[in-house]
């Protein structure tokens, strides 16, 4: 069972306040897609940062990380860096923060080819053109000498993406990448994410709080919810027959664009982190359909052909959880 | 809802208007952000503009506010016309009358160190409730979006960022407008609060009688708020229509691009740079 | 039946207020947000006012009475940091002479702080030109050392504290509305002060009520730390003899008449003036450090 690109097993991360992330398990193989889909503050960032041991001073990560055949939490020092920088790229929401703003984009995507992996300056600029110009960055020669504030979001992002793929990682994270996108670019950086990802078959963890949108683009999606992965399925599976209450909940209260609803159903109240949720199910104070073993016992995940999900009343409901707007109007 | 808007009269009616910055990077040159944009919008009415980012919608709303003076144009609100000199208090206060507006980032746009129950009465004040009344009012306020009257004294730091919003949308109620202009209202909140942000504004105009400028690049929350729509490129409209019209059959290549974008499912992302590749 | 419940469109209760906090804990919390070197810092600093608030209980001579017979001694029983060349007790004259000392850079600082203040938020509010103005006129200011404008205001005035505190308010109000001003134009940008705009406040109910208050915990780290700034610069105008006249003294008068004595072999005078001088400005400046990281993480 060791075979899988990326294995997370019982991942659980802690802070002074109380328990973050808790007890998260799933794997990523080559060349496939997780979605991650979660609320604010429902720990997917710190999940993923767990895969590259870059959680935060204060935090106490527990549980079984590998990736790429590396123990993550056991990597120190010269190895830890060289599997960050060689085995995993990271893409952020926001690109500006995380590129230096008085470096030219040359610099920025050239050097690290040169220092680190000890490339020729023009053989590297050679390279870096060459994935500028299939990340849809066009005149990469013109765009190599300008600056980043000069750069749009969406350009800077694709900058980002070709700064990964420069590296050759085996697994890239994705944390909410185009959140600060408008939809033309959001889909343009999905696009290419997609299509490099098909190409070089490579692993791909993408965070998002769009559940269609990690559904659309990713294999299998997760849903996060306080901390926990309450659902995991194959996306088309996710989507036509969701197994979770609160995955169900997130597809129904998203607008759409076929159709006007007079109301939205909506999932009251708000999310919560971990640690304030109760004994039982998280969930359960938001839920339609939480019963008193809902708020007294954790429910355990349950797995069924590839397929898990965290609910007591997962055998109950499935198949009867609503998939869109319609079928709560026509219900209700 | 709203269906026969067009034969009422406009509380707001925009002819012609036109934004030009100075180019920061060229001396002397100009980058034009808005150019020549019209419409009206009835009482009642729930208007959208749409367009994908720097395409010109908070420059538009901007000066509808007088944040912004236009270099062109002329807006008509509420019968009046305004001039584009920059307004003093009393001007403000009228037009506070007439026109609200609601921020995107739902952190930076309520003081962080005046309590929730004080950014309503503020407004409440400079309205001139008579300030025997103003409690009461504040408490009808913060029911009205959904709030407790505990929540009035807490720190806009200690709500979550759907509560925020509330508190931004009882503040701009405060003040009884005719027009509400929502930049990006609900852009920044999770999915489960935007519905729950959603409703509110649906129940509010109708119980108000509220008219809405909503302001969003993401066409399916303009389907659930909007009667109409207008899509805006360049600084420019390309078209414009009854929302559920210009969605199921949109004319322009523009606003087919900007609906292919949105997530659905079976929903596949394309480049806009590329020819579309073979479905997979 | 609708599965997901009935949109009730009212958020669940958000977390408790604490309205009243007890005087104790709110020391304790200062404490805390302090740390060590702070609060050992803050305890100083509320030593030394106390001790110049009952200077002339706590002086266990009169600072200003010649005594001829005791001239010029080192430490000793009686007089535990010695006498000066009139035979005036060195450590009465420096509990006495903390008062100017002390009371000197309060009110540089007070009077730049808030000219400095008001100047920066009438630009940053107003903008276009009268930003323009403003800042020509600051910049020009600010070109000026400091000394130089006490300097002048002493030649106008004639030697004493106010020709100097004039001089000094003058030469610090541009420091204070320069950082004032860019602070104030990144708080003028956000949402809210366009939301106070728009619903009719006016521009003085704008600065005074939403700019001012928001400003307030970086405008008191900056003032603190022009406090220090403000103690050497008088002490060096004193120690040029255009400060404090005799008999009144501050530390940096005795730093003066303390260096003639040490020539003589009694360095008592000026070492103890000195370090105290130093001392002050330490304590100042970590505890300016302290608030300065406050005001960072207030947001
Ligand atoms: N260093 C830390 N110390 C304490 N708590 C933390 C720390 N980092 C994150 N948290 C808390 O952990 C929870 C999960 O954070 P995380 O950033 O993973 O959320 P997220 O799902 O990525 O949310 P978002 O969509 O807002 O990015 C939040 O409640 C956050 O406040
Ligand atoms: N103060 C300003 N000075 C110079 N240019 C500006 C200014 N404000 C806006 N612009 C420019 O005007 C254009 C329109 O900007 P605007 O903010 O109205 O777009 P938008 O449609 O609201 O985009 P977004 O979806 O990103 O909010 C952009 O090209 C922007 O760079
Ligand atoms: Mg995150
Ligand atoms: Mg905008």
């Amino acid at each position: 069972m060791n075979d899988h690109l990326v294995d997370v097993k019982g991942l659980c991360i802690d802070a002074p306040v109380g328990r973050l992330v808790d007890d998260v398990s799933f794997h990523i193989d080559s060349g496939e897609a997780l979605g991650v889909v979660g609320e604010s503050g429902s720990g997917k960032s710190l999940t993923a940062r767990a895969l590259i041991a870059l959680t935060a001073d204060g935090l106490r990560v527990s549980g079984s990380v590998r990736v790429a055949g590396h123990d993550v939490p056991g990597l120190r020092g010269r190895a830890l860096r060289q599997f960050r920088g060689r085995s995993v790229g990271m893409i952020f929401q926001d690109p500006r923060a995380h590129i230096n703003p008085v470096r030219s984009i040359g610099d920025f995507l050239v050097e690290p080819l040169v220092l680190e992996r000890r490339q020729r300056p023009d053989a590297a600029r050679r390279r870096v053109l060459a994935i500028l110009d299939e990340v849809g960055v066009s005149d990469g020669a013109r765009r190599l000498r300008q600056y980043p504030h000069e750069l749009s979001g969406g350009l800077l992002q694709r900058v980002m993406i070709a700064s990964v793929l420069a590296a050759e990682p085996a697994l890239i994270l994705a944390d909410e990448p185009t959140t600060a996108l408008d939809v033309t670019s959001q889909a343009d950086v999905m696009a290419i994410l997609t299509e490099q990802r098909r190409e070089r078959g490579l692993a791909l963890l993408f965070i998002t709080h769009d559940l269609e949108l990690a559904a659309a683009t990713c294999d299998r999606t997760a849903v996060m919810y306080a901390g926990r992965l309450v659902e995991t399925a194959d996306s088309t599976g996710l989507q036509e027959r969701p197994g979770h209450p609160y995955t169900s909940g997130l597809m129904v209260s998203r607008p759409s664009i076929d159709l006007r609803a007079t109301r939205l159903p909506v999932v009251p109240g708000r999310p919560v982190a971990a640690f304030e949720a109760g004994p039982g199910c998280a969930f359960a104070p938001r839920c339609p359909h939480a019963q008193t073993a809902c708020e007294r016992e954790r429910p355990e995940a349950r797995e069924s052909g590839g397929t898990m999900v965290a609910c007591h009343r997962a055998a109950e409901l499935a198949g009867s959880l609503p998939t869109t707007i319609e079928e709560v109007s026509v219900h209700g | 809802m709203a269906e026969s808007t067009l034969e009422r009269t406009p509380v707001l009616s925009v002819r012609g208007l036109s934004k030009r910055f100075p180019d920061p990077s060229r001396r002397g040159a100009f980058t034009t952000a808005v150019d020549g944009v019209g419409f009206d919008v009835a009482a009642g009415e729930s208007l959208a503009i749409v367009g994908e980012s720097g395409s010109g919608k908070t420059t538009v709303a901007r000066m509808l506010m007088g944040l912004e003076t236009p270099t062109g144009g002329e807006i008509t609100v509420c019968g009046r016309v305004r001039d584009h000199r920059r307004p003093g208090r009393g001007e403000r206060r009228k037009r506070a009358r007439e026109l609200q507006i609601v921020f995107q980032d739902p952190y930076s746009s309520l003081d962080p160190r005046r309590r929730v129950r004080t950014i309503v009465h503020d407004s409440l004040a400079l309205r001139g409730v008579p300030a025997a009344s103003r409690g009461a009012v504040v408490d009808d306020l913060l029911e009205a979006v959904g709030l407790l009257a505990r929540h009035g004294d807490l720190y806009p730091r200690q709500l979550s960022g759907g509560q925020r919003q509330r508190v931004a949308i009882a503040r701009a109620l405060a003040l009884d407008p005719k027009i509400l202009i929502l930049d990006e209202a609900v852009a920044a909140l999770d999915v489960s609060v935007q519905a729950q942000v959603l409703n509110l504004l649906a129940d509010l105009r109708e119980e108000r009688g509220l008219a809405y400028l909503f302001i969003s690049h993401d066409l399916a929350v303009v389907n659930q708020i909007s009667d109409r729509a207008i899509v805006l490129r360049n600084g420019r409209i390309v078209e414009e229509g009854p929302t559920p019209r210009l969605l199921a059959d949109p004319q322009h290549a523009y606003t087919r691009q900007l609906r292919a974008a949105v997530p659905r499912p079976g929903w596949v992302p394309q480049r806009r740079d590329q020819p579309v590749p073979a479905a997979r | 039946m609708s599965v997901i419940s009935p949109p009730t469109g009212r958020l669940e209760a958000g977390p408790a207020t604490r309205r009243r906090t007890p005087v104790l804990a709110v020391a304790a919390r200062t404490g805390r947000r302090l740390g060590a070197s702070g609060t050992v810092a803050a305890a100083l600093l509320a030593v030394l006012v106390l001790v110049a608030a009952f200077a002339p209980v706590i002086a266990p001579f009169d600072p200003t009475a010649p005594d001829l017979a005791n001239a010029l001694t080192g430490p000793g029983a009686t007089h535990w940091l010695g006498t000066d060349a009139l035979g005036r007790d060195t450590l009465s004259r420096l509990i006495v002479g903390s008062r100017i000392t002390l009371v000197g850079p309060i009110l540089v600082i007070a009077v730049s702080t808030a000219a400095g203040t008001a100047l920066a938020l009438l630009a940053a509010y107003a903008g276009g030109r009268v930003d323009m103005v403003v800042s020509r006129v600051l910049d020009v200011l600010f070109a000026v050392p400091g000394i130089v404008f006490a300097l002048v205001t002493v030649a106008i005035a004639g030697p004493g504290l106010p020709g100097v505190v004039i001089g000094l308010s003058i030469a610090y109000t541009p420091y204070v509305a320069r950082v004032v001003r860019s602070a104030a134009l990144r708080e003028r940008a956000l949402p809210y002060i366009d939301a106070a705009w728009v619903t009719g406040r006016s521009g003085l109910s704008i600065c005074l009520r939403h700019l001012l208050p928001n400003l307030a915990p970086m405008i008191m780290a900056q003032a603190v730390s022009a406090l220090g700034l403000a103690v050497v610069d008088i002490a060096a105008i004193s120690f040029l003899g255009l400060g404090v006249q005799p008999p009144a003294t501050d530390w940096g008068l005795m730093v003066k008449s303390g260096i003639d004595t040490a020539l003589r072999g009694y360095p008592t005078e000026a070492l103890a003036a000195a370090v105290l001088i130093a001392a002050f400005v330490a304590a100042i400046t970590v505890v300016s450090d302290r608030l300065t990281e406050q005001a960072g993480e207030l947001r």
